[in-house]
């Protein structure tokens, strides 16, 4: 099941919800996308 | 026939059968009214995620707005926030609009209308805002279909054109909703995959030269092309100034607002894949296509224009002469049926849920007085859809406007949506008469604003129509017009239940005050009067400003769309509420007599 809320575990520590690593995920693509035509991948 | 033409045929074939396979399955499987006309409200996760995303960026997103950017330069590829401002109409309104269904068994949007503004004038107008909208957007889809048809495969456009509304016809009549979702899902895929290859084929063509090609030949083009050219324009027209491009915009937010798009929140199994589908699919998955992939079509084009590589007579034109340019026989084929998903993905949920829509609201609640068994109903909603997709046959072969902007005049008949929505959902308070008269006043304004007066002071047809719509309705309230008792006390009973059932927690409430901020802040830069600021900000890259703009407040809006979705609650939706909304019923709606 999709977790869409970030919590503590028992033990305390963060655990981050699917969306916010989704999100991580997503811009640093976003931003390695746009950087790659300015080193030259695109040609 | 040459290899190329076979490839084309070849993989037409193959996706006709899969579109005709789910719809047979759907003729012999689906034998109650809302299991076909609302797929039994059982859609899946997976399926809703990619089907309305595919609904939502339709055969105009895949041969229209590359053909716009041509025409216009990379002005109009601020339309390509459009990947944002379509899926954030759904953040305001899709959750609670299942919710709304779940509990009170509506099938149509007519019948949330009319049950909480007691008043059944507004069904009947809800039905012609549907009407108007399903038929000029399946048109101009279709239209799409033949252009492409005839560039790339020489099939007359008229003999195309009817062979492609017979393919939707037939899967969407014979199947219904949950056939239509389906073969969505691989429209989905195919739609992106097709603007990616096509794109890249174009960028990495040694005519234009790799991004360094391309970049180098975007500074010998006319500065106009990449310049918004004022604020605003105060007389008719005036081209795509920065309102023009703001209310624009407005109109587009009306898709996920329509008629259609209701009837299909109404459809799904649960609300969980709304945020999904608003942030990552549409927002991200979208956004990487038109952002940099129908740009490079859109600007690729315009540089073998002005270099005398590609001769170009309309915007129509330009992505199936690109096709049948660059791309080889398989890859052809591919993009083809792309190009061919994106048109069927959004023509069959509007046909077939505007049949759906006049068969409920009009046919079987007026005509049957809501008699009839469920198979007299089914029947009579596929005439409805065959009536409907016969209408849009006729606009498409009679209409000569650039498709985009018909298909931006369709949605504007969502947009008008926006004000019924905001009563019943977020408790805007007028009464029901101005709820009608309001709604009328907008349709009224719709048609004057395109046809007679055509985007005063350069702002769209949308803006006017839902300008007009809330001072009509708002004035009805400030002339002292009341709601009887019984219309006071359902809209008492829908507020508590929603506000009892969707109030956000703490931490979603501080979210949502902060977005109350940010989203304006964001429309204001990113459409608004501050993209006049983008057209000398920065560079990166080798991007013209204009574009490097687009880039940044596409991956600004992408954290934007996350936070008020998830963060603020907009679109999601906890366990409790689930179970809630699966017993706290009050069915208001007869669905069919056995």
């Amino acid at each position: 099941m999709l977790k869409t809320k970030s919590s503590k575990s028992i033990q305390g520590e963060y655990i981050m919800a699917l969306e916010d690593k989704y999100l991580i995920v997503t811009i640093i693509f976003c931003i390695l996308l746009t950087a790659s035509f300015g080193w030259g991948w695109w040609g | 026939m040459d290899s190329k033409t076979m490839w084309v045929w070849g993989l037409l074939i193959l996706y006709i059968i899969y579109c005709f396979w789910w719809g047979l399955k759907g003729f012999f499987s689906e034998k109650t009214t809302s299991g076909y006309g609302i797929a039994g409200r059982s859609i899946p996760f997976i399926a809703f995620l990619m089907a309305a995303t595919a609904a939502s960026f339709s055969g105009w997103t895949f041969v229209g707005h590359p053909g716009l950017i041509w025409k216009v330069g990379l002005v109009y590829a601020f339309a390509s926030f459009y990947v944002l401002t379509i899926p954030i109409t759904g953040a305001f309104f899709a959750k609670r609009n299942w919710l709304m269904g779940k509990r009170y068994g509506f099938i149509t949007p007519g019948d949330m209308f009319a049950y909480y503004y007691n008043n059944e004038l507004v069904r009947w107008l809800t039905v012609l805002a549907a009407l108007l909208y399903s038929i000029f957007y399946s048109g101009i889809q279709l239209i799409a279909a033949s252009k492409l048809f005839y560039w790339v495969a020489g099939v007359p456009p008229t003999i195309g054109l009817i062979f492609m509304a017979f393919i939707v016809w037939f899967y969407v009549v014979t199947g219904g909703l949950k056939a239509s979702t389906w073969v969505g899902v691989l429209q989905f895929l195919l739609l992106v995959g097709g603007i990616m290859l096509l794109g890249f084929y174009v960028i990495k063509s040694p005519i234009i030269g790799g991004w360094s090609g391309m970049s180098a030949s975007l500074k010998t083009l006319d500065p106009k092309l990449s310049q918004v050219p004022g604020l605003i324009h105060f007389g008719i027209g005036g081209g795509w100034t920065a309102v023009m491009i703001l209310t624009y915009m407005f109109a587009l937010m009306g898709i996920q607002s329509s008629p259609a798009f209701i009837l299909w929140n109404f459809g799904i199994k649960s609300p969980k894949p709304l945020a999904w589908q608003q942030v990552f699919m549409s927002t991200f998955v979208v956004g990487v296509c038109l952002f940099f992939f129908s740009a490079f079509q859109g600007m690729g084009a315009k540089i073998l224009e002005m270099s005398g590589d590609m001769i170009i007579a309309n915007n129509g034109d330009v992505v199936p002469k690109l096709m049948t340019k660059f791309l080889p026989g398989p890859v052809l084929g591919l993009v083809f049926l792309g190009a061919i998903a994106a048109i069927h993905s959004t023509s069959a949920p509007y046909i077939g849920t505007g049949g759906t829509i006049i068969q409920r609201d009009v046919w079987w609640r007026y005509v049957r007085k809501q008699q009839g068994s469920h198979a007299e109903q089914i029947w009579t909603n596929r005439v409805m859809a065959t009536i409907l997709t016969l209408a849009a046959v006729v606009v498409s072969l009679t209409s000569s406007d650039a498709i985009v902007m018909i298909g931006g005049f369709a949605t504007t008949f969502g947009t008008i949506m926006y004000l019924l929505l905001c009563g019943v959902h977020w408790g805007f308070k007028f009464p029901s008469i101005g709820a009608a008269l309001g709604l009328l006043a907008g349709i009224i304004v719709n048609m004057l604003t395109y046809f007679v007066w055509k985007y005063p002071l350069s702002m769209h047809t949308a803006f006017w129509g839902l300008f007009a719509g809330f001072v009509v309705a708002y004035g009805c309230r400030g002339l002292g017009i009341k709601d009887s008792e019984e219309t006071i006390a359902r809209q008492k009973e829908v507020r508590t239940w929603l506000n009892s059932i969707d109030g956000p927690s703490e931490k979603g409430k501080i979210w949502r005050t902060r977005m109350k901020i940010v989203v304006p802040i964001w429309y204001f830069f990113a459409l608004g009067p501050g993209i006049l600021l983008g057209n000398s900000a920065f560079t990166f890259c080798g991007f013209p400003a204009i574009w490097a703009w687009q880039i940044v407040w596409w991956i600004i809006g992408i954290v934007m769309m996350w936070a008020l979705c998830f963060k603020a609650e907009m679109s999601t939706t906890s366990e409790e509420q689930i179970r809630r909304a699966d017993i706290e019923l009050m069915d208001v709606t007869k669905e069919a007599d056995a």
